[in-house]
């Protein structure tokens, strides 16, 4: 599948503190209202999940307990949400660009609770698969 | 009494830049006493081994005194004091000969060999010199000397404990649970946070609160003292008690207590620290509330400066909020494979509440 009908699979880097040493805790895929409801993810179809680690902790300079992956089904599945490509060209600084970085729309969700929802089904679906980088 | 300088030791570190001596320090000084004056009478009957017995009045009354503590870091400085107008007339020469041969032991670097003249017996006095030390932290027995400071580490200590032997004594700082009470011996069995099972002496004034938390989930308790250690640094027993106390739900507290460290932007530049008042508050919370049969969940701050207790399960997640700002506990909760959600609010005093549902919830 093309970037154009969107990616097949994506990553989602999580912080140190939102995870319990095996998984991703549900708040980890929820984006919050500075992020105008969007959740920051990469196209696995692009970048590797070590890629996008490194990218993330090494040119954006944030933290990571590493990579997990869900699918573009499983996103769709989870409820109003939807993925689409946005990739990031800074001029300014080319080490934070990113052609493979995608967006994961909540902002047709409305209440807390079912934004929640959505995350905790994420949540519960990237912890099946299991971390993708660094190996478990 | 007379007296006479004996040695005047630096003690380096932290601690010490202050220029003052912590007691714990001189109870160092109290065992290096010891070890000068029976290494002395051992070295008196090397000499003498034609003689039954040490002579009476041989120390003269022998004792070390701290006559005053000068600066860089700390450099107490010791006088060898003897009794005035007794049958010997000053010290006998096996207290300083003694002194020297110590501090040839405490010099003696790695893959060095230790004087053959120090019996092996005497190198367990040294799980109490020193025992203070910290990491850092060092006591320079000779420090004006040029070529050799005679310095001892937290490290070496251990190194000279254990050069006869296989255990030796440490501070000890350990949080567990009271597995066991023998009240006619005075013992009990700690359950580390690592699962490891250690045996412990107790003092009377530590009685009650060893029998409130014998045998209770989640009354954890943070023991001070002296402990035995393997070569491999194992905690093995702990032989004395110094501090008790008392730590209910202490793995949950301590993962809410980390963010006290968190900072305004902890999250990608954004996210709001939590507020120290509220951590407070909440860790009073959970102490007094945290239900005995309910495990632990999963701690993480949110970025609005929120607290999320979260229970993961491989089929469903179930969070409480405490959000600071609403006043308010917020419950979801997600089965993926029946597809059902739980949503519910509490008020900010409904902890027990909030919990009970999450057991409720757990049991389906």
């Amino acid at each position: 599948m093309t970037a154009q009908s969107g990616p097949e699979k994506v990553f989602r880097q999580v912080h140190p503190h939102h995870w319990n040493g095996e998984n991703p805790n549900s708040v980890a895929f929820s984006p919050t209202p500075k992020d105008q409801d969007q959740l920051s993810v990469d196209d696995a179809a692009l970048v590797s999940a070590e890629k996008s680690w490194t990218h993330f902790t090494n040119n954006l300079g944030f933290k990571s307990a590493g990579t997990w992956a869900i699918t573009h089904a499983e996103i769709v599945d989870s409820g109003d949400l939807s993925l689409r490509s946005a990739p990031v060209a800074d001029q300014a600084d080319p080490a934070k660009n990113n052609l493979a970085h995608c967006l994961i729309d909540f902002s047709q969700i409305t209440s807390k609770g079912a934004k929640r929802r959505c995350a905790q089904k994420l949540a519960l679906l990237a912890s099946a698969r299991g971390r993708q980088f660094p190996p478990a | 009494m007379t007296s006479e300088p004996f040695i005047q030791p630096r003690f380096v570190g932290a601690r010490f830049e202050g220029h003052t001596l912590p007691l714990s320090a001189a109870k160092d000084l109290a065992a290096y006493e010891e070890l000068v004056l029976e290494l002395a009478k051992h070295l008196f009957r090397q000499k003498n081994q034609d003689r039954v017995r040490i002579p009476k009045g041989f120390d003269n009354g022998f004792s070390l005194h701290i006559e005053r503590i000068d600066d860089g870091s700390v450099k107490p400085a010791l006088v060898a004091m003897s009794l005035a107008g007794q049958l010997f007339s000053s010290l006998p020469v096996e207290i300083n000969e003694s002194r020297d041969l110590i501090n040839t032991v405490i010099a003696t670097e790695e893959r060095e060999s230790f004087p053959t003249t120090f019996p092996k017996g005497y190198y367990s006095y040294f799980n109490r010199i020193g025992r203070s030390l910290e990491e850092g932290e060092s006591i320079e027995w000779l420090p004006e000397s040029p070529s050799n400071k005679t310095v001892l580490t937290p490290t070496k200590r251990k190194r000279l404990v254990l050069a006869h032997r296989e255990t030796y004594d440490a501070e000890v700082d350990v949080v567990g649970l009271i597995e066991e009470i023998d009240t006619k011996k005075k013992t009990g069995v700690l359950r580390t946070l690592e699962k490891e099972a250690v045996t412990f002496v107790f003092d009377d004034p530590f009685f009650g609160d060893l029998k409130d938390a014998l045998g209770i989930p989640g009354q954890f308790v943070r023991v001070l003292g002296v402990g035995v250690f393997d070569v491999s640094d194992r905690l093995g027993s702990i032989t004395e008690i110094d501090q008790l106390e008392r730590l209910p739900h202490y793995p949950l507290v301590s993962s809410i207590e980390q963010f006290f460290g968190l900072a305004d932007g902890w999250l990608e530049g954004t996210g709001v620290a939590p507020k120290a008042e509220d951590l407070n508050w909440l860790t009073n919370e959970v102490s007094q509330s945290f239900p005995e049969a309910l495990a632990y969940p999963s701690v993480a701050p949110s970025e609005d400066g929120n607290v999320i207790f979260e229970w993961i399960l491989p089929d469903s997640r179930i969070e409480l909020e405490a959000n600071f700002a609403d006043q308010k506990i917020e419950l979801y909760c997600t089965h993926i494979g029946s597809d059902n959600f739980i949503e519910k609010v509490f008020t900010m005093d409904q902890w027990r509440e909030a919990f009970g549902q999450v057991e409720g919830l757990l049991l389906l």
